[in-house]
């Protein structure tokens, strides 16, 4: 690949990872809120 | 930032598959059965299941790599060329500027190296990408350039396989009007039996093609040159005389045309290697002695050699009453061996020799001519050399570097070498000699009285440094003389024996001019790196020795390195900088 005036090389696009985060987003106390929640609306609901 | 949703469950995948499917199922069945609060149940179920599968949000932070071009430089020597190598390096000057200005790139340059084995030399190209690629991490590679003239000598078969996927670009430096001339030798014999023609075929080659005639001049191995018009790109065949053993050198060289670039490929250089057919030798005995039976064995027993013995059963005027048809075997062709065919020898040989009117003189006249003309003689003899009817009496005497003076010594001697004799080819280092002046040869007791020519060259002697072995030139051909007849007694070993195989056989070789046995040679020879300039004089000096490189350059061998040996050899040794 290449025309009169360029040439082109290839692009790898290649990185290297040097930390990963991770924001778990279930495992928390508003996740078991949540949970909690949906229970105590299923017998409210059944209950009536 | 690359944000991902990952799930780390808590229980292992097929279990929570499991938890899923059972989830399902009860989904499946609460929405069938309508019950009061049925969706409550449903999210419940599958909170559950999110709570179990764990879902993460992740961010991974990156550090982009850079690409890596790798650049291979052509440094081989038809980079020298015009302006090439500069061209070459602005190129490169110019490519790192513009992948710097790309970002995020890197140039790995590589340089291809010449050696000087024909594996290695020219532009090995492809060696020094392979190389070069072996430091770059293959998900990195970017490409290539590469910066040369063109020519390259190491294209593999399938050069896809080396560039993996990555474009591979090419920067010719040089101009475009470039034009070149060379000679291509087609076809040349690399051994020739001397003495024959060989044939060696050319063809000039015109780069643009052009159909121009182009002067060629041929320097022949016996010095000779030979000019002439040859059409170009046409095959031209020239007979090429090979008249010595060892190296021929042919030298075929052409005119420049215009705007050459390079005058280097103008010249080729053959080397036919001579080698000698059979050595025709002409023994001729006179009155038979222990000493014949010795030549003829010696001769004989060289497979090298073809041997025409000439040899007197009976002299002609000895009267004992036999009959001549008894005698005769068959009649000697003599006037066809001393006459016609004297040209087709090698080498005469006359062992005691004397004229018992047998041969008439006008047939060792034409010996002598045969001498001058670049023929061969030794002449080994004892008293008869001075006696009445003796070869001195006869025209051989015009060719004789030793005149005998009428004295006979006949005392029990150890042959000497001379001061010559310790460095002339012929006798320098003899089996036995140890590099003694004076070896514990085996005695010889008789020895001709001689006076020598001032050109001759004496190698060996006797008691009271008389002269027993005179070698000398005559015209084109060459003299040995022996002035005793007793070199048989080596060959019987008595006393000890001595090296009379060797002498001969260097004595008859020194006298056809074999290049090894020369006096004054200049050999060269390469030894890796190196090429070993070998010097053999009879003179005390050596003498300083230039060499001229392909570019012309001079270069005084390093005559540091001069290594003097005792017998007057000198061995240089030198690596001449391209």
């Amino acid at each position: 690949m290449a025309g009169q005036s360029w040439a082109a090389i290839r692009k790898n696009d290649q990185y290297r990872v040097t930390a990963v985060r991770e924001v778990p987003l279930f495992a928390t106390l508003a996740s078991l809120a949540v949970l909690l929640l949906a229970v105590t609306g299923m017998w409210y609901r059944e209950g009536r | 930032m690359n944000f991902r949703l990952l799930f780390d469950p808590f229980v292992s995948w097929p279990l929570l598959w499991a938890c899923c499917a059972i989830a399902a199922a009860l989904a499946v069945y609460l929405v069938y059965l309508r019950r009061r609060g049925w969706p409550y149940r449903v999210l419940s179920l599958a909170l559950v299941i999110a709570a179990l599968a764990n879902p993460l949000l992740t961010s991974e932070e990156r550090q982009p790599l850079s690409d890596i071009l790798a650049v291979i430089v052509d440094d081989s020597d038809s980079q020298n060329i015009g302006n090439r190598r500069s061209q070459a390096e602005s190129a490169l000057a110019e490519l790192e500027k513009s992948v710097a200005a790309l970002g995020n790139t890197e140039l790995r340059i590589g340089r291809t190296v010449t050696g000087t084995t024909p594996d290695t030399d020219g532009t090995r190209v492809f060696t020094a990408l392979d190389r070069t690629l072996e430091s770059i991490p293959p998900d990195r590679y970017a490409g290539a350039v590469v910066i040369s003239d063109g020519q390259v000598h190491d294209v593999p078969k399938s050069p896809l396989a080396l560039t993996k996927d990555a474009p591979l670009h090419a920067l010719l430096t040089g101009s475009k009007n470039e034009a070149d001339r060379r000679v291509v030798i087609t076809n040349a014999p690399r051994f020739a039996i001397t003495g024959n023609d060989q044939t060696v075929s050319f063809r000039i080659e015109d780069q643009p093609a052009t159909s121009q005639t182009a002067s060629v001049a041929v320097r022949l191995p016996n010095g000779d040159e030979q000019k002439f018009d040859v059409p170009v790109n046409t095959e031209q065949a020239i007979q090429v005389p090979i008249d010595h053993a060892g190296q021929n050198l042919l030298q075929i060289e052409v005119a420049p045309r215009d705007n050459e670039v390079s005058l280097t490929n103008n010249k080729a250089l053959i080397v036919i290697k001579g080698i000698r057919d059979r050595l025709r030798v002409l023994l001729v005995s006179g009155e038979p002695h222990p000493g014949e039976r010795t030549w003829r064995n010696l001769l004989k027993s060289d497979a090298a050699v073809d041997l025409v013995h000439f040899t007197i059963l009976r002299p002609p005027e000895k009267q004992d009453g036999t009959l001549t048809k008894e005698l005769s075997l068959i009649a000697f062709p003599t006037r066809e061996l001393f006459l016609d065919k004297i040209k087709s020898f090698d080498l005469v040989i006359f062992d005691r020799y004397r004229m018992q009117s047998i041969l008439p003189d006008a047939y060792l006249a034409n010996v002598a001519q045969y001498v001058r003309e670049g023929g061969a003689v030794l002449i080994a003899s004892g008293p008869d050399l001075a006696s009445m009817d003796g070869l001195y009496s006869t025209a051989l005497s015009e060719i004789m570097p030793a005149a005998p003076n009428g004295g006979i010594t006949e005392e029990p001697f150890r042959p000497a070498l001379t001061d010559v004799g310790m460095r002339h080819p012929v006798s320098r280092n003899l089996p036995g000699s140890n590099g003694q002046k004076q070896p514990k040869w085996g005695r010889w007791f008789r020895l001709v009285n001689v006076d020598t020519a001032p050109d001759s060259e004496v190698l060996m002697d006797g008691p009271g440094n008389m002269p027993l072995l005179v070698l000398n030139r005559v015209g084109e051909g060459r003299v040995a003389q022996f002035l005793s007849d007793h070199g048989w007694l080596w060959a019987r070993g008595y006393d000890g024996g001595g090296p009379q195989i060797e002498l001969l056989r260097r004595i008859a070789h020194w006298s056809m001019k074999e290049p090894d046995l020369e006096e004054e040679a200049l050999l060269l020879r390469q030894d890796g790196q190196n090429i070993i300039v070998e010097r053999h004089t009879l003179s005390d000096k050596a003498g300083e020795v230039t060499l001229t490189g392909p570019s012309g350059r001079r270069n005084a061998a390093s005559v540091e390195s001069q290594r003097q040996f005792p017998d007057g050899g000198t061995i240089l040794g030198g690596d001449p900088q391209k």
